[in-house]
């Protein structure tokens, strides 16, 4: 134990950074991720799937075997999200990484699922052996409340947590035989939604106790204020219909928060563009937020592809980046939303918001439901 | 309103007995049902948890935590969809078997628990460890996200040894019940 248990001092991002279909550079994604922009286009595959556009890493994966690219990228990213927070090269710290499939699924001679998360973590020159973490498209979001209750607990004073996800053929055979790949377009929670595209993206994190951030003058990207988590334990592959699974993992990471839900600004969604997904998470939306007032959602997959396991935590970049100019960008490729959705969507441009918290909802296959509740940083830098 | 308080100081949780199952080869471990699909590792597990909810009697399903451990998970099925999509095709069900979190998303499933759950893909000691802390914060947090955790780790101790280990992390509370230690 490296501190003690500190429940009541609030987890604060230092540092963030992402790759993604869009860039690298956090301000840059942003700023194209507020005009609507969007990363697809089409990738050749040797074997036949749905549909050839996928959202690939704007900036070429190094050539290499699969698990090689995985390591580089994350400790690529991990790195910038470091010298974001100014503590670049800090050996104490703790990765805590998360994927879905990671590199295991197009290799017949996989092992070890840890393999690349140790890689990455001696890529990264840490003291501790990096914590891995899959629970499919929640991976990220999960990574980051681990790395919440290492930092609450004293186990750890400075994590570096988030998630990773790239492009393979299995992914892509895999999503066009299950009949979830969209034909034409991935627009999350149109009326004429009809599926997912898949992405490529990494984010991580940079964590640590308020009053250490405070105490070496580091600027606070925001705080995670609360976490919850959910099993639908209805289905191994469909999220729970009715939408109570993920709403309660919402209402609980409002009450270990301690915020009401009228008090969301806005609310970052799966929106894997599924006819299912977006209709369990609109149910989702109507049993947390009822009469209270309405959060503004924010959906990234229309303009980043499904990132699978790097979802959430590059969604939670989002999230702080809403939170911070009081901006949310609009839904990329949403025309029509679809009827009785509970929640103001923006369609066509962005969104003003108001107020100081966001929540992270993912959603993910094996039943696991995330939210993370976020609460606004300091201002941005001049 | 938005820090979260400080929290009260809480007995600690209690860990039960581990519950181990092992079996030679994987693919004999018993599948049945809508999901016979799901990887037979996470039958394993399934068989795992069975056998640790006889040592503790209680009501089925609810807001029950899992927490996985393993770093071989589901390796079957993903060695499976590897070989398919080097053939240029792809199983749907074994597609979604081939998910780690399906090594644990079975047992929430098949007994209908519905709290937190959490699959670390890392070896055994150091997941084991590590779960125990987490599923002590949601024991004890507040609220409390979850009535009890199911640990339970796969492991592949040889290749012809996989083993399933199930133990129950309690609030102190249930000190009093009539449960292993």
């Amino acid at each position: 134990m490296t501190t003690p248990a500190t429940y009541g001092d609030p987890i604060a991002v230092t540092g963030m950074a992402w790759d993604t279909a869009l860039g690298r550079e956090v301000e840059d994604v942003w700023q194209l991720l507020l005009t609507g922009a969007d990363g697809f286009r089409e990738v050749p595959s040797a074997s036949p799937v749905r549909n050839p556009l996928a959202a690939r890493l704007a900036d070429a994966v190094p050539d290499g075997p699969l698990r090689h690219q995985y390591v580089t990228v994350t400790a690529a990213v991990a790195r910038r999200a470091l010298a974001d927070a100014g503590v670049a090269g800090d050996p104490e710290l703790h990765p805590v990484l998360g994927t879905s499939l990671g590199p295991h699924a197009d290799s017949t001679a996989t092992g070890s699922l840890y393999t690349w998360a140790e890689d990455a973590g001696r890529a990264l020159g840490t003291a501790h052996r990096p914590i891995a973490v899959s629970t499919a498209c929640s991976a990220g979001s999960d990574a980051l409340s681990i790395a919440g209750t290492l930092l609450r607990t004293g186990l750890a004073d400075r994590c570096v947590a988030g998630g990773v996800d790239l492009l393979s053929p299995a992914k892509r055979l895999g999503h066009s035989g299950m009949g979830v790949m969209s034909a034409g377009v991935l627009r999350p929670f149109d009326a004429d939604r009809d599926g997912t595209l898949p992405g490529e993206g990494a984010a991580f994190l940079v964590l640590e106790r308020l009053s250490t951030a405070r105490g070496r003058g580091a600027r606070v990207h925001g705080i995670l204020a609360g976490w919850g988590a959910s099993n639908s334990g209805t289905s191994l592959n469909e999220p729970d219909a009715s939408g109570a699974a993920g709403a309660r993992a919402v209402l609980h990471s409002l009450a270990a928060g301690r915020c009401a839900p009228g008090e969301v600004a806005c609310v970052s969604m799966h929106g894997t563009g599924t006819v299912t997904n977006d209709a369990a998470e609109a149910e989702l939306l109507r049993q947390v937020f009822g009469r209270a007032p309405a959060p503004v959602v924010v959906a990234t997959k229309g303009a980043l592809g499904h990132t699978l396991g790097a979802s959430g935590a590059i969604d939670t970049i989002v999230a702080l980046l809403a939170l911070r100019d009081q901006v949310a960008p609009p839904v990329t490729q949403l025309r029509t939303a679809m009827a009785d959705f509970p929640l103001p969507l923006p369609i066509g441009g962005p969104a003003p918001v108001t107020g100081e918290f966001a929540l992270n909802v993912t959603l993910g296959v094996g039943g696991f439901n995330t939210c993370l509740l976020l609460r606004r940083g300091d201002s941005r830098q001049p | 309103m938005s820090h979260p308080t400080p929290r009260p100081a809480r007995p600690a949780p209690i860990t039960t007995d581990p519950v181990t199952v092992v079996r030679a080869d994987l693919t004999e471990v018993v599948r049945r049902g809508p999901l016979k699909f799901a990887d037979p590792a996470a039958w394993l597990v399934r068989l795992a948890v069975d056998e640790a909810r006889k040592e503790l009697p209680g009501p089925p399903g609810g807001q029950v935590g899992v927490i996985g451990v393993s770093e071989f998970a589901t390796g079957h099925s993903l060695r499976a969809v590897a070989a398919d999509a080097a053939g240029g095709h792809s199983s749907p069900r074994r597609f979604v078997a081939a998910s780690p979190g399906t090594l644990i998303g079975l047992s929430c499933v098949e007994f209908g628990y519905h709290g937190p759950s959490m699959l670390l893909t890392m070896p055994e000691a150091a997941g084991r460890a590590l779960a125990s802390v987490i599923a002590g914060s949601w024991l004890t947090g507040d609220p409390p996200a979850a009535a009890r955790v199911a640990v339970v780790s796969y492991t592949v101790d040889a290749p012809d040894v996989h083993r399933a280990t199930c133990s129950w992390v309690l609030p102190a509370e249930a000190a009093g019940r009539p449960v292993r230690r």
